[in-house]
């Protein structure tokens, strides 16, 4: 008798009837603490929403591998849980980038389209159909990636309020493009260009079931007439982790009390320090008055943490 | 059962329960423990959104199945472990994946591994879908590569074929160079928000801690105090060699076998130590014999791991408690037949019977 989803993968070679139900399970707490909206078509989270979430995991883009991950590495009833819930919170990230990455393509091309600098080659000449700087070489770039990208990294990114989030701005993409086509040497296909930006702009593809710390959903700046600073604190907030946003407040504490404060290990605590720190940096290049944004920052994350209800009341370590 | 340490937090699965008024007794208070100490899953309480119905689970026709090689690896009996192989390590509730690079007699290197080739960095390989033994694509990341102790070794998924390839990204690796083009490896990690960061972050902390994974320190145990007794090597420290051996009648491969604590001692052999030392043949005796390295070495060999899982399962032991208890079982053992060397010992056999195989 089959007592668990992880015996019935085993035994099965796929989700049956107790892994269904822990699928389903899992893209509703997910979905209700990551506070994901509902897939297309749907105005809220009934369960037919959550079915079709479920059988998108099961069926779609990726599934195979998604359920290998899971075979390889559950090894008992209580891991197979754990792992298929990370799986879950990927896939939704997962979807969320591709769309992401779907509205990068369209500005990108818009942002090709519409600048002379920027050239498509012609029918019948080397680099047909690829994108070149206006006036220079069209042969097929063949060289390593690396260059690209190192390229890319070199512009500086200014961030934008969009609908969505923030987003990278116009001028930012078009300066990629510029650099990275010069970098090249010669001709790119367009999703190579996409991929270059993508990567500069964090717009990976997420992984299957690794655990990785994400950006909760983009929180929109509450008033048109708010300071410049306190507009790049919006920004920087939204990119912020749920994790790091703690981080930030014991950022000048040791690493064990951080690690206390946010419940992760000392070792992971460093490691997360060490990135928030590099992340602020490069989140607020661009700043005027950075002392002031990150007083800002402190103030949203506190308010974040602290000022509404908590349902334990306030026990905190960090409190 | 939720059983929440304040390092693992609990799944959202749980926080659902609990918020809904599902969990039973034990349950409620292991998650309302650990949230007492976690401002962040308060947080994510205070802000979850409301109920989700979920309506009556259903497994689609088409879902996905895991690929049939992988399953017959996964019910497979364990192999010797050589280089060259992909295992899944386990300790506590770390679980990853890894290539075997090199084997040695009491610990092994290996590359962290992971599934998610689009994550590999500019020292990692990549393994396509059609060359994995599992039929998905692998990320051997080279620049990870740790040493781990035999017995987080816990199921061998295959062979993968990209020895030669490692050895490249190594030596690149350790230059500080880019890897040859015709080796297949990731984009570099350049951006600072790049995730792949956090990725690898995440795989090195997990092999830092399989590596520092022990059964014989954990906590204090009769056994491991009596391990921790003076040992027969500290005894013959004085002796000279050659006149040990002339006593005893031992070649010289068994003499330094015993001075280096590789070989046990027969109560006989004892008595002629206490005289050629001075000391009472019984506080010989009573020194502690080393533990054999043959024995170690088995009790920590995978081949033995399900085995003792088993028995832990049965018993309410840990997995580690069961290794020390058997250890403490069969040293007595391995005295006795310290002096026959006509018939040495078969520490496997010795150690499939303790555990019933």
């Amino acid at each position: 008798m089959i007592t668990g989803p992880h015996e019935e993968l085993l035994e099965l070679g796929t989700i049956g009837e107790k892994g269904a139900a822990l699928l389903y399970k899992s893209v509703a707490a997910v979905a209700r603490f990551d506070r994901y909206p509902p897939p297309d078509g749907h105005s809220s989270w009934t369960s037919d929403a959550v079915k079709e979430v479920a059988h998108d995991f099961l069926v779609g883009e990726r599934s195979t591998e998604r359920m290998n991950q899971l075979g390889a590495l559950a090894y008992d009833e209580r891991s197979f849980a754990r792992l298929l819930e990370a799986a879950v919170r990927n896939f939704f990230r997962s979807t969320a980038r591709a769309t992401e990455r779907g509205r990068l393509r369209r500005r990108l091309l818009a942002a090709l389209e519409s600048d002379p600098i920027f050239a498509v080659v012609g029918p019948g000449q080397e680099g047909s159909g690829r994108w070149v700087l206006s006036g220079g070489s069209t042969g097929v770039w063949a060289g390593r990636i690396e260059t690209l990208l190192a390229a890319a990294s070199s512009v500086p990114i200014a961030l934008v309020r969009l609908q969505e989030g923030p987003s990278a701005d116009r001028a930012s993409i078009r300066e990629l493009c510029r650099q990275v086509l010069a970098a090249a040497e010669g001709s790119v296909v367009i999703d190579d260009l996409l991929w270059v930006l993508a990567m500069r702009l964090g717009l990976r593809r997420s992984p299957l079931v690794g655990a990785i710390d994400w950006p909760d959903s983009p929180v929109a700046p509450d008033a048109e007439s708010e300071s410049l600073d306190a507009i790049d604190a919006h920004v920087a907030f939204a990119q912020l982790t749920a994790r790091e946003r703690l981080l930030f407040l014991v950022l000048d504490q040791p690493v064990r009390e951080a690690g206390e404060f946010v419940g992760v290990s000392k070792s992971a605590a460093a490691a997360g320090l060490d990135r928030l720190r590099a992340k602020l940096q490069v989140v607020l290049q661009e700043s005027r008055d950075r002392p002031e944004v990150l007083r800002l920052l402190a103030s949203m994350c506190e308010q974040w943490a602290f000022g509404r209800t908590d349902p334990m009341g306030s026990a905190s370590k960090g409190e | 059962m939720p059983n929440i340490s304040f390092y693992s937090h609990p799944l959202l699965t749980e926080l659902a329960d609990y918020v809904d008024g599902l969990l039973e007794d034990a349950s409620r208070r292991d998650v309302e423990d650990h949230l007492s100490a976690c401002l962040e899953c308060r947080i994510a309480i205070r802000d979850a959104l409301p109920l989700i119905k979920i309506g009556t689970p259903l497994a689609p026709e088409h879902a996905a199945v895991l690929d049939s090689r992988l399953t017959e690896a996964l019910g497979s009996d364990t192999p010797e472990p050589d280089a060259g192989q992909l295992w899944r390590l386990r300790w506590g509730d770390t679980t990853a994946l890894a290539v075997l690079i090199k084997v040695g007699a009491d610990d092994f290197t290996v590359a962290p591994a992971s599934l998610d080739e689009w994550m590999a960095d500019d020292y990692t390989v990549v393994v396509a879908p059609s060359w994995s033994p599992i039929g998905t694509g692998i990320a051997v990341w080279v620049g990870l590569e740790s040493i781990v102790p035999p017995y987080v070794l816990d199921v061998c998924l295959g062979e993968v074929d990209v020895l030669d390839q490692i050895a490249a990204v190594r030596q690149a690796y350790r230059k500080g160079i880019s890897v040859e083009e015709v080796i297949v490896v990731g984009p570099p990690i350049i951006e600072v928000v790049d995730e792949r960061r956090e990725y690898r972050d995440g795989l090195a902390l997990e092999f830092a801690s399989l590596s520092e994974a022990e059964w014989l320190d954990l906590p204090a145990s009769p056994a491991q105090e009596t391990l921790a007794a003076e040992s027969l090597v500290n005894l013959l420290r004085p002796v000279d060699p050659r006149g040990l051996a002339e006593a005893l009648g031992l070649d010289a491969p068994s003499t330094f076998a015993l001075l280096g604590g590789e070989r046990l001692l027969a109560p006989e052999e004892a008595s002629i130590i206490g005289r050629m030392v001075g000391i009472d043949p019984a506080v010989v005796l009573a020194a502690t014999p080393p533990v054999p390295p043959g024995l170690l070495r088995e009790l920590n060999h995978p081949d033995h791991r399900r085995a003792i899982e088993a028995r832990a399962a049965q018993t309410g032991h840990t997995d580690s408690e069961e290794r020390r208890l058997a250890l403490r079982e069969l040293l007595p053992v391995a005295a006795r037949r310290a002096g026959d060397e006509a018939a040495p010992l078969d520490w496997r056999r010795l150690v499939r019977d303790r555990f019933g195989r």
